[in-house]
C-alpha cells in the first residue's frame, strides 16, 4: 500500500476508535451516575471527550489524503441520498460539531447537564449510523470479498474494542496526571477506574470473541465463494499468514493481560504505576491488531469489473 | 572492515565496562540510577559489532546461520537497551512536567501504525535481515537515541542552572553525539523498497509489493535524498561503519568524563560538607566560649557588687559600678537608674552610664518621665523593647546623650511590694535586647534593691553607732567631769570655811588637790573630744588618722609617742575592723594616759603573713608605765570592752604586764582575703 491508500485504514480506524470511545464512555457515565455523583463524573470525563475530539480531527483530515484533490472534498456530501460516501461524509461532520458542542458544554460554568447528556447521546447515535455507512460503502457486488453483513459486524466490534481500550487508556492517565497535580478528587477517580476497567475488560472480551468469530465466518464465506474469495482466501493464508497470526495473537493476548491485571487489582490493590503498564501495553496491542486487520481486509479484496 | 566493526564493538565495550565500573563506585550523582542500562546497551551493542566482524570475515562460514540470528537477535537488544536508557535518560533523572503523561497516550494510535506498517513490510522480497535491520534502527535506535540526546541535553541545562558548567558541557557533548548517532546509526538504514527508505535511499521507486505494482515518484517527500550507505560513501568519502564507530566513541568519551566530573564533583561536594561541618563546629565552639565568657562576666560582676554590698561599700559607688558594668556587659548606650523621691514623689535619675561617663546624680534633679518607665513600675513587670514601638515611646530614656533610644529594656525596683524605682538600659540602634539580657538586667536591679537597704542599713547602724557613743559620753562624762565638778563644788566650799577659820597650810593642801582634779577632769575631757574628732574618712585612711591621734595625744597629754607603721599604709582590713582598731587605740592610750604613768609610748602596726596565706594587722601599744596585775585590774572592765572589740571582728588581744615592768598590749585583726579585696571587676573580651 502506497501512502495515500494508508489513509484510509487511518480515518476508519481512528473515527470508529472515537465512535467506540464515545459510546463506552458514555454507557459507563450512565452506568457509574448510579454510584458516584453526576457532577463528579462530569469532572472526570472532560479529558477523554475532548481525546476523542481531536482523534475525531485527525480521522477527518487523513480522509483527505485519499483523496487526489483534497480541497474539493465538499462535493462528495451532494450525493447524500444515494451514495453512502456522502452520507459517510455528512455523519463524520455531524459527529464532529456535536462532539464539539460537548465539549464546550461541559467545560462551561454553567450547569447544562441535561444538555450535555443529549449532546453525548446523539453523538453515540450519529457515530454509529456512521459506522453502518462506512460498512455499506465497501459492500459493493464489485468487491466480492467485502460484500458480506459480516463486514457491518466486523466494523462495530472494532468500534467497541478500540473505544472500551482507548477509555481504559484514558482513564488511567487521566489518573495519573490528576495524581501528579494532586487534585482534590483522586480518589474518586480511582473507585471510577476501578469500577469502569471490570465493564471494560468484560466489553473488549466480548468484542474479541465475536471479532473472532466474524473473522472466521468471512473466511467460511470465502472459502464457499467462487475464484476471487478463493483468490482472496490465498492471499489472506499464503502472503499474509504471519499478518494474520499476529493479529490474532494480540487481539487474544491483549484481553487476557488487561483482565489479569483487573483481577490483580481486585485481590492484591496494584499501585497505579502496577496498572499503567498493562493497560497501555494492551491498547497498544489491540490498536496494532485492528489495525493489522484493517490491513488484511484491504490488501486482502481483489476487485472484478468497475 | 573487519577492523572497522572490530573497532566499532570495542568503542561500545568500553563504554559498557566504564558505566559498569562506575556503578561500582559509592555515592550518588545523576545518572546513576541509568548506568545498568547503559552498561548493558555498550556491552551487547559491542557484541553486536563483533559478531559483524565474525560475519565479515566470513572466518567461521558453519556457524554464519548462527551468526545471522545472533546478529539479528543482539542488535534488537541494543535497541531495546538504547531504548530503554534513553527513556531513563529522558524521564527518571529530573521529573517531565506532568502534562507529559499524555504523550504516549497520544502517541500510541501513530505507534501503533508505524508497528503495523512494519510488520507489513516484512511481506517483501528482501531478505528477512534487512526489514529487520531497517525497523530495528528506525523504531529503537532512532527513538533511543533521540531520547538519550534530548535527556542528555536536559542534564545540561539542569547542570547549567545549578552552575556545573564543566559537567554541563559534557552533558551538552554526549547529547550532541548521541543526536549524531540518532542519524548515522537510526536515520541511515539499508537501501529497502519500501517507505520511507525507500523515498530517500533506493532507486526511487515505490513498490507495492502486495499487488505487485511499481510506481515511479519523480518528487522527493522532503527528506534528502540518496541517504544510503553508498551515498553516504560518496558524500563524505568514509564509510557509514567508521562513521558509526566515531559516534560510539564519541558518546563513550563523552559519557565516561561525565561520569569522571561527577566523581570529581561528589568528592569536591563532599570535601564542600566537611569543611562546612567543621565551620559549624568551630562556630558552635565559639559561641559556646562566647556565652561562657559572658557568664563568667556577669558572674563576676554579680559577686564582685554582692561583695562591695556586703562590706558596706559606699552606696553611691556600688550603684555607679552596677551602670558602669550594664553598659558594658549589654553593650548598651545608655543605663539609667531612677529612684522614688519621698518628699516630692517624683522619679528622679539617681545614677546614669552613657558613652561618655558614668556619674551620679548629686546637685540637679531630672525628674523621669517616659512612660515605658512608669508603667513598668505601676505593672511590677519587666518590659523588653520588641522593635515595633513607635519613636515616642523611648523619648526621655537616654539622658545627656545626642540620640533618642531605638531599644531599650526596664525593670522595676522592688522593695516591700513598693516600686521604689527602675533601672533601665538603651541602645541607639534598632538592635532589642534578648530576654537573656532582661534576666541579667532584673538580677542586677536586684543586686541595686540589695544595696540600698544595706545603705539604709547602715545609715541605721551608724545612727546607733552615733548615740551608743554619746551614751558612752555621757556615761564617762557623769562618771568623771560631772563627778570632778561634784567634787570641786564641795571643795570651794571647804576652801571658804578654811579661809574663815584662817587654816592657810590646810587651804594651801585642798588648793592642790583641787587642781590635780581640775587637771585630770580636763585631760578626760580632751581626750573625749581628740576621739570625737578622729575620724576615718577614706581619703585619708587609718594609718594616717592614727598618726594624726597620736600626735595630738602625745601633745595634750606630754608623753612621747613613737609610731611604727610597717603596713606601706595598706592594711586590707574591713571598715568595722578599721574602726575597732582605733578604739582598741584610744582606750589602750586612755589607759596609758590614767594609770600606767609611763613617760614614753611605742604604738606599731605591722601586717604578719600566716600560714594559711591569710595576713593579720599585729598592733602593739608598749609603755614603760608602772605595769599591773591582770587579775585585780582596776582595768579589767577597759579591757574586757578592748577584747570584745578585737573578737567582734574576729580578732584577737592579748595583754602582757607586770608591775614595774609596763604593759603590752597586742591586738590583732584578719585582713580582708586576696579575692575579696576591692577591684575593678575584670571583664573577660
Amino acid at each position: 500500500m502506497n501512502f495515500r491508500e494508508w489513509a484510509l485504514p487511518v480515518y476508519s480506524i481512528l473515527i470508529q476508535l472515537a465512535i467506540g470511545a464515545m459510546l463506552v464512555l458514555w454507557i459507563l457515565r450512565w452506568l457509574a451516575s448510579t454510584k458516584f455523583s453526576p457532577g463528579e463524573m462530569n469532572r472526570i470525563i472532560r479529558n477523554p471527550i475532548l481525546v476523542i475530539l481531536f482523534t475525531a480531527i485527525v480521522a477527518m483530515i487523513g480522509a483527505h489524503f485519499h483523496l487526489s484533490k483534497p480541497f474539493y472534498s465538499f462535493y462528495a456530501v451532494s450525493n447524500f441520498k444515494t451514495s453512502w460516501l456522502s452520507r459517510e461524509i455528512v455523519f463524520t461532520v455531524l459527529f464532529f460539531y456535536i462532539l464539539l458542542a460537548l465539549w464546550i458544554f461541559s467545560r462551561s460554568k454553567r450547569n447544562y447537564r441535561n444538555l450535555v447528556a443529549a449532546l453525548g447521546w446523539s453523538a453515540i447515535l450519529i457515530g454509529l449510523i456512521l459506522v453502518y455507512c462506512m460498512a455499506r460503502i465497501y459492500m459493493l457486488p464489485t468487491q466480492v470479498a467485502w460484500n458480506t453483513s459480516a463486514v457491518i459486524v466486523s466494523f462495530y466490534t472494532t468500534t467497541a474494542l478500540l473505544g472500551s481500550m482507548t477509555i481504559a487508556c484514558l482513564l488511567v492517565l487521566d489518573l495519573e496526571f490528576a495524581e501528579i497535580q494532586k487534585t482534590k478528587d483522586i480518589a474518586i477517580r480511582k473507585r471510577v477506574i476501578e469500577y469502569s476497567l471490570n465493564w471494560l475488560v468484560v466489553v473488549a472480551s466480548l468484542a474479541v470473541i465475536v471479532d473472532i468469530a466474524v473473522t472466521f465466518y468471512q473466511i467460511h464465506l470465502l472459502s464457499q465463494g467462487g475464484v476471487i474469495s478463493q483468490t482472496s482466501l490465498q492471499l489472506l493464508f499464503k502472503l499474509y499468514t504471519p499478518l494474520f497470526a499476529l493479529r490474532l495473537f494480540f487481539i487474544i493476548v491483549a484481553p487476557c493481560w488487561i483482565g489479569y491485571a483487573v483481577y490483580r487489582m481486585r485481590k492484591v490493590k496494584l499501585s497505579l504505576q502496577e496498572l499503567t503498564v498493562p493497560v497501555y501495553m494492551s491498547c497498544l496491542l489491540i490498536l496494532v491488531g485492528e489495525i493489522v486487520g484493517r490491513f488484511l481486509f484491504y490488501a486482502t479484496h481483489i476487485r472484478i469489473g468497475l | 572492515m573487519i577492523f572497522l566493526n572490530f573497532l566499532y564493538g570495542l568503542a561500545f565495550e568500553g563504554l559498557g565496562l566504564a558505566a559498569y565500573l562506575q556503578l561500582r563506585r559509592e555515592g550518588d550523582f545523576p545518572l546513576k540510577r541509568e548506568l545498568p542500562w547503559l552498561a548493558a546497551f555498550g556491552f551487547v551493542g559491542g557484541a553486536a559489532g563483533w559478531v559483524d566482524m565474525f560475519l565479515t570475515s566470513g572466518s567461521i562460514q558453519e556457524f554464519d546461520q548462527i551468526l545471522n540470528i545472533l546478529r539479528v537477535v543482539l542488535h534488537l537488544l541494543t535497541g531495546l537497551l538504547l531504548l530503554r536508557f534513553g527513556w531513563g535518560m529522558l524521564n527518571n533523572l529530573n521529573p517531565l512536567p506532568a502534562w507529559t503523561i499524555f504523550i504516549p497516550g497520544i502517541l500510541i494510535v501513530p505507534i501503533a501504525f508505524v508497528i503495523t506498517y512494519a510488520s507489513t513490510t516484512f511481506i517483501t522480497p528482501s531478505p528477512i535481515e534487512i526489514p529487520i535491520e531497517i525497523w530495528t534502527r528506525y523504531l529503537l535506535y532512532l527513538p533511543g537515541s533521540l531520547l538519550a540526546g534530548i535527556g542528555f541535553l536536559r542534564q545540561w541545562y539542569v547542570q547549567r542552572k545549578i552552575k556545573m558548567y564543566d559537567v554541563s558541557k559534557l552533558m551538552l557533548g554526549a547529547g550532541l553525539a548521541f543526536l549524531f548517532e540518532a542519524v548515522v546509526v537510526g536515520l541511515i538504514v539499508p537501501a529497502a523498497p519500501y517507505g520511507p527508505a525507500s523515498y530517500y535511499n533506493y532507486d526511487r521507486v515505490i513498490h507495492n509489493a502486495f499487488v505487485g505494482e511499481t510506481l515511479n515518484v519523480n518528487q522527493p517527500y522532503g527528506l534528502n535524498a540518496w541517504l544510503d550507505y553508498q551515498s553516504v560513501l560518496n558524500t563524505t568519502g568514509i564509510p557509514i561503519e567508521i562513521w558509526r564507530m566515531l559516534s560510539a566513541a564519541v558518546v563513550t568519551f563523552f559519557v565516561v568524563k561525565a561520569l569522571d566530573v561527577f566523581e570529581a564533583i561528589r568528592k569536591r561536594q563532599v570535601q564542600a560538607l566537611q569543611n562546612e561541618r567543621d565551620r559549624a563546629q568551630q562556630a558552635a565552639i565559639e559561641t559556646q566560649i562566647l556565652a561562657r565568657q559572658t557568664a563568667e562576666n556577669w558572674a563576676s560582676v554579680l559577686v564582685n557588687t554582692s561583695r562591695r554590698i556586703a562590706e558596706l561599700n559606699d552606696v553611691d559607688e556600688i550603684l555607679r559600678q552596677i551602670a558602669l558594668h550594664l553598659r558594658e556587659l549589654l553593650d548598651a548606650e545608655f543605663v539609667g537608674l531612677a529612684l522614688v523621691d519621698q518628699q516630692s514623689r517624683n522619679l528622679e535619675l539617681k545614677c546614669f552610664s552613657n558613652i561618655k561617663k558614668t556619674d551620679l546624680m548629686t546637685s540637679s534633679t531630672y525628674v523621669v518621665t517616659n512612660p515605658l518607665i512608669l508603667n513598668s513600675m505601676q505593672s511590677f513587670s519587666s518590659y523588653l523593647s520588641q522593635g515595633d514601638e513607635s519613636r515616642e515611646m523611648f523619648e526621655g530614656l537616654c539622658f545627656f546623650c545626642y540620640q533618642e533610644a531605638n531599644a531599650a529594656a526596664i525593670v522595676p525596683l522592688k522593695l516591700d511590694n513598693l516600686a521604689i524605682g527602675a533601672l533601665w538600659v538603651a541602645r541607639f540602634e534598632s538592635r532589642n535586647f534578648s530576654e537573656t539580657d532582661l534576666i541579667y538586667l532584673e538580677s542586677m536591679a536586684d543586686q541595686v534593691v540589695i544595696a540600698i537597704q544595706h545603705g539604709l542599713m547602715t545609715s541605721q547602724l551608724q545612727s546607733l553607732s552615733i548615740i551608743e557613743e554619746r551614751a558612752r559620753i555621757a556615761r564617762e562624762m557623769h562618771d568623771g567631769l560631772a563627778q570632778v565638778l561634784g567634787y570641786l563644788n564641795l571643795q570651794v566650799q571647804t576652801l571658804g570655811t578654811l579661809l574663815k577659820q584662817g587654816k592657810s597650810e590646810q587651804l594651801q593642801e585642798e588648793l592642790i588637790q583641787m587642781r590635780q582634779a581640775v587637771q585630770t577632769a580636763n585631760a578626760d575631757v580632751r581626750e573625749n573630744i581628740l576621739s570625737l574628732r578622729t575620724t576615718l574618712a577614706k581619703e585619708k585612711g587609718l594609718v594616717s588618722a592614727v598618726k594624726e591621734y597620736l600626735d595630738e595625744f602625745g601633745i595634750q597629754t606630754g608623753i612621747e609617742i613613737q609610731f611604727v607603721d610597717l603596713t606601706e599604709g595598706v592594711l586590707n582590713l574591713p571598715s568595722v575592723a578599721e574602726v575597732q582598731l582605733v578604739c582598741i587605740l584610744q582606750e589602750a592610750l586612755a589607759n596609758v594616759r590614767k594609770h600606767s604613768n609611763a613617760t614614753f609610748v611605742n604604738v606599731s602596726i605591722t601586717k604578719i603573713q600566716q600560714k594559711n596565706n591569710s595576713e593579720e594587722i599585729d598592733m602593739k601599744v608598749d609603755d614603760n608605765g608602772i605595769g599591773f596585775t591582770l587579775s585585780n585590774s582596776k582595768r579589767s572592765f577597759g579591757l574586757q570592752t578592748m577584747r570584745e572589740r578585737a573578737e567582734s571582728v574576729g580578732g584577737s588581744l592579748f595583754i602582757q604586764s607586770d608591775p614595774g615592768s609596763g604593759t603590752q598590749i597586742e591586738c590583732r585583726l584578719p585582713c580582708l582575703k586576696q579575692e575579696r579585696l576591692p577591684k575593678r571587676s575584670v571583664v573577660i573580651r
